[in-house]
């Protein structure tokens, strides 16, 4: 009721008012009448006598103190005429707000789509995920399937249930006669009921979601899978697929909001833990070993009432217990629970040192700096403004207005753009994530990028628009109310400009400052882009193409596996125009790596530390194709099959880290994992090269024969002498579909594109694309910046230099003089600039690859770069200042 | 109309209250009554007037309702509240005391000087 009271008396006062002027021009008009004047006349002169009733009213309600609201609405309707009358200065305003505000919204939804997307399920602050402390130091957020299930049977006072999934196996999937690549979730009990999340379509897992024979071979699609591949039909529940040549019937699809557990990489379908294949082609059971296989993301529900802390020390204690019963397989210090909020197991207990928290940080922090800027520069276009209206806000000073009402006044002002900018600004992040959206991703990078505009990044742009409004409305506003009227209308408008220009100045300085800090970084990013372009690679991707194929996909063993990939060999390297072929189990930079405890006779480690090194399954010819120099002993032969001893061939690392100074050749090592401990006699040395991800420089590595040591799925690889590669990988394609077309082959590609993967090339193009952008935005802040805060300078300096060049002075000198200002702000801005960069450049250090986050060059180059342009900025308004015609400049006054 | 002169600022209000006390007025009545009481020297300008007359009204000095004037007009009518008598009697004072002030001050001679 109170909110509409205001309204009803502004109504009543104004009739009042009206009522009494009304009276007034009357009794006026009678009178003058009485003294002879016609009735007409009469009233003409009295309405002439009283002037403006309009002023009066808003004296009046001024007087009258309306309500907040009403002044508001009128602040707004005099902000929104100012901003019309002069639509350069709307625009400019509008314009840097936009990229400011559009910057830090297409930021902000890439850090919400990577880090804060809600989980989409049923009460998320009763659930946690499991991870165990490994006696190492680290964490392990996989526990094997037989450590689940005494978890869950052991913690039934505090957690109503638990249930896990083993994320992203790639699988091939057969629907319609044709095979492709799958992700698949495989389900260790009622995870869906446990997360209280109801499908889209059918239904899920009949619980117990179990492990035992009779359980059904169903299938459970994801929304996004079913949308992509099935077109949303809703006739595929009681459909057949085959998964790994293993017939399944789809009962169900998840609910479109849900997206998996773990954020970012896509699960396709889920599928019950009893089909999960086991590592090495089956030759261990996943259900039943309880130091393999450990690869279970386990989340519980803990019972109402039962706070996190309460749930720890039940974990510790069967985390004890269990280490204590099974020494070798469970070798942690402790088992723990985090909460299940948006983040991965492994961000939460990686804390601060997350990359992914890093850069998301980062570029925060980096969009925030241009915002900054944009505001920098729009205060100063406002002050700019306030000195022109100096006089206006003297004059309503002067007629009684109040100093809060002017603070208020501007503020609207400014509030008004922000506003104006900020919807702009939405315009130019959906632009911004439309261009991140077609990012091209490397084939077979199991995510979607999907930067979407919604209420989170409304409400976020929203909030920064309105603080812009404040923080860019605040100095101008503060200055206007703190003028004195009287000096300001004496002065005609000059003379008061002194302060302002240093403030302005100050302001740019600042501008300068973060704008090469800006700078700086991107350098940084897009060098470190070209370093890792032209890392040193250790073996030569050019021209080499791959296909990868899944044996398992067509429900093949090692036998025919191995038997397959023979003569897809032997085919391809018939291909005239092929130069070598081989097989591999990983590519570099690729998703899929091996890695396992070695023991090395000779090489003493504490038991239980064994190192563990990576590996790969190559076949005869994979250094000749990848061109990995061979620098001691020889490579795999044809002879090195299963019936013959196990030999591996070493990278030069591992040379140097088990055998410093000796020979390496003839040794042996074990791996812990072959139970016959059959001894690997290493055979050969190859120089180091980057298997992992890009940036990393190359630890200990070997290989070993693709024929003693069956992996899948693996991948074709084609070194080109001369033929096409579309040509060659077609004819891949075509020879795998004769052999086997229920095979999945997938990731035809080059080599040099499918380094352009998440392991690759894709988050330092990232990095430097958006590092870049900021760059340059700030850049054409800091232009807009410079030219403005000379041009002022320069006019309000007109007479000053219509009297220098009266009396003489040369034009030359009148530049310099100019000039000479810009220079000084510039100078303190670029020192100001290499002191933020250099602490900001700190920061990202792990982020960059082959260049010191203090690299000079980059330093100096952004310097020299900031300084021409702030130069030329800072020149146009110079130039006019010497061009002008003294004579013209002196009559001004 | 020359020998109207132009009010000091400062002063409509304390004329206004002075109007005012000799009985309740409205606007244009306040206006013909400054003029009437000082002999027609004074006129105060009607731009000036409402906003005043608001002013004293907001500070609580007059207090005002509507009634009917001797017109038959709906007309609103001021009249001084108790804190608008005491403000007129100090105010008087005050000019009284700066009008002999001046006076003396312009019949000076330049002996006295």
């Amino acid at each position: 009721m109170k909110r509409l009271d205001w309204l009803w008396r502004r109504k009543q006062l104004e009739a009042e008012i009206a009522g009494e002027v009304a009276n007034h021009l009357a009794e006026r008009a009678e009178e003058l009448e009485r003294r002879g004047l016609p009735a007409q006349e009469a009233r003409r002169r009295a309405r002439l006598e009283f002037g403006s009733p309009e002023k009066y009213t808003e004296q009046a309600r001024e007087a009258a103190g309306t309500h907040a609201l009403a002044t508001l609405a009128q602040d707004a309707r005099y902000a929104a005429r100012l901003l019309r009358r002069s639509p350069g200065f709307t625009l400019t305003a509008v314009l840097l707000l936009a990229l400011g505000i559009g910057a830090n919204a297409a930021i902000y939804s890439m850090v919400d789509w990577l880090l804060l997307r809600p989980l989409s399920v049923a009460q998320p602050g009763q659930l946690s995920y499991l991870v165990a402390d490994t006696a190492s130091g680290g964490h392990s957020n996989g526990l094997s399937y037989p450590n689940f299930r005494d978890i869950r049977a052991q913690t039934g006072a505090v957690f109503s249930g638990m249930a896990g999934v083993e994320p992203f196996q790639l699988d091939g999937i057969t629907s319609g006669g044709a095979t492709s690549t799958l992700w698949t979730g495989y389900v260790a009990g009622d995870l869906f009921g446990l997360l209280g999340i109801h499908p889209a379509l059918g239904r899920f897992f009949r619980p117990p979601g179990g492990d035992d024979a009779r359980t059904p071979a169903e299938l459970v699609l994801s929304y996004a899978y079913w949308a992509s591949h099935f077109g949303e039909r809703r006739d595929v529940v009681g459909a057949t697929v085959k998964v790994n040549g293993r017939p399944f019937t789809i009962v169900g699809v998840t609910p479109r909001r849900f997206h998996g557990v773990l954020p970012v990489l896509n699960t396709d379908a889920y599928v019950p833990i009893r089909f999960v294949a086991g590592e090495m082609g089956g030759s261990t059971d996943p259900l039943h070993d309880r130091a393999g296989g450990a690869g279970l993301i386990v989340v519980g529900r803990r019972r109402p009432g039962v706070p996190l802390a309460l749930a720890q020390p039940a974990l510790a204690v069967v985390g004890r217990r269990l280490a204590a019963a099974y020494p070798k397989q469970d070798p942690w210090r402790a088992l723990r629970a985090l909460p299940l909020t948006s983040e991965p197991p492994g961000a939460a207990a990686a804390g601060a040192s997350d990359p992914l928290h890093l850069v998301a940080g980062l570029f925060l922090a980096l969009a925030a700096m241009v915002l900054l800027l944009a505001c920098v520069n729009i205060a100063n276009l406002l002050l700019a403004r306030s000195a022109v209206r100096a006089r206006e806000m003297a004059v309503r000073a002067a007629l009684g207005a109040g100093r809060w009402r002017l603070l208020r006044q501007m503020l609207t002002e400014s509030l008004l753009l922000a506003l104006l900018g900020g919807t702009a600004g939405l315009l130019v992040a959906a632009l911004a994530c439309h261009a991140l959206d077609a990012l091209p991703l490397g084939a077979g990078v199991p995510i979607t990028l999907s930067f979407a505009l919604n209420g989170r990044v409304f409400l976020y742009a929203l909030g920064i628009a309105l603080l812009t409004g404040l923080a860019t409305g605040i100095v101008p506003a503060w200055q206007a109310a703190r003028l004195a009227p009287d000096a300001v209308l004496r002065a005609g408008g000059r003379g008061l400009t002194g302060a302002r220009t240093r403030l302005r100045s100050t302001l740019v300085t600042l501008e300068i400052a973060g704008s090469l800090a800006l700078l700086i970084v991107a350098g940084l990013f897009t060098r470190s882009l070209t370093m890792a372009q032209h890392a040193h690679l250790g073996f030569d991707p050019n021209p080499v193409v791959n296909l990868s194929f899944d044996p398992h996909t067509a429900g093949y063993g090692e036998a025919r596996g191995a038997a397959f990939a023979d003569a897809l060999l032997r085919h391809m390297r018939a291909v005239p125009g092929v130069a070598s072929a081989s097989v591999a189990a990983a590519i570099p930079t690729g998703l899929v790596s091996y890695g396992g405890r070695i023991t090395v006779p000779g090489h003493p480690t504490a038991p239980g530390h064994s190192p563990a090194v990576d590996y790969n399954a190559v076949t005869p010819g994979y250094f000749a194709t990848l061109g990995i120099p061979r620098l001691r002993g020889r490579g795999f032969l044809p002879g090195d099959d299963a019936a013959a001893p196990r030999v591996a061939v070493i990278n030069q690392a591992m040379a140097e880290r088990f055998w410093p100074g000796q020979n390496p050749i003839g040794r042996q090592f074990y791996r812990s994992r072959d139970r016959r401990r059959r001894p690997i006699q290493v055979v050969g040395i190859v120089g180091n090269s980057v298997t992992g991800s890009l940036g990393e420089t190359p630890g200990a590595y070997y290989y070993v024969p693709f024929a003693q040591h069956y992996l899948a799925p693996a991948t074709l690889q084609i070194k080109l002498a001369g033929a096409d590669a579309a040509t060659v990988l077609g004819e891949a394609r075509a020879a795998a579909r004769r052999l086997q077309p229920a095979l999945a082959v997938y990731d035809g590609q080059t080599m040099t594109a499918a380094m352009h993967g998440l392991n690759g090339l894709l988050m330092y193009q990232l990095g430097a694309g958006l590092a870049a952008a900021m760059g340059l935005l700030g850049l054409a802040m800091a232009v807009i910046g410079v030219y403005g805060v000379i041009a002022y300078a320069a006019s309000q300096r007109t007479q000053e230099i219509g009297v220098r060049l009266a009396l003489g002075a040369s034009r030359a000198s009148i530049l310099r003089m100019v000039l000479r200002q810009g220079l000084r702000i510039t100078a303190a801005g670029l020192g100001l600039g290499l002191a933020l960069a250099a602490l900001l450049a700190g920061a990202l250090g792990s982020l960059l690859m082959g260049v010191r986050p203090h690299d000079p060059l980059t330093y100096a180059a952004a310097t020299l770069l900031l300084a021409a342009v702030a130069l030329l900025a800072g020149l146009a308004p110079a130039r006019r200042a010497m061009r002008q015609d003294p004579v013209a400049a002196l009559r001004c006054e | 109309m020359d020998r109207e002169t132009q009010i000091l600022p400062g002063t409509v209000d304390l004329l206004i209250l002075k109007a005012v006390s000799l009985g309740p007025q409205h606007g244009y009545g306040v206006l013909l009554r400054i003029q009437q009481i000082s002999g027609g020297a004074l006129l105060v300008e009607q731009g000036a007037l409402y906003p005043a007359l608001f002013r004293l009204l907001r500070k609580g000095l007059l207090k005002a309702h509507w009634g009917v004037s001797e017109n038959r007009r709906k007309a609103k009518f001021y009249e001084l509240t108790a804190a608008g008598r005491k403000r007129m009697g100090a105010e008087t004072e005050g000019w009284n005391r700066l009008a002999a002030g001046i006076a003396t001050a312009l019949q000076a001679t330049a002996e006295e000087a």
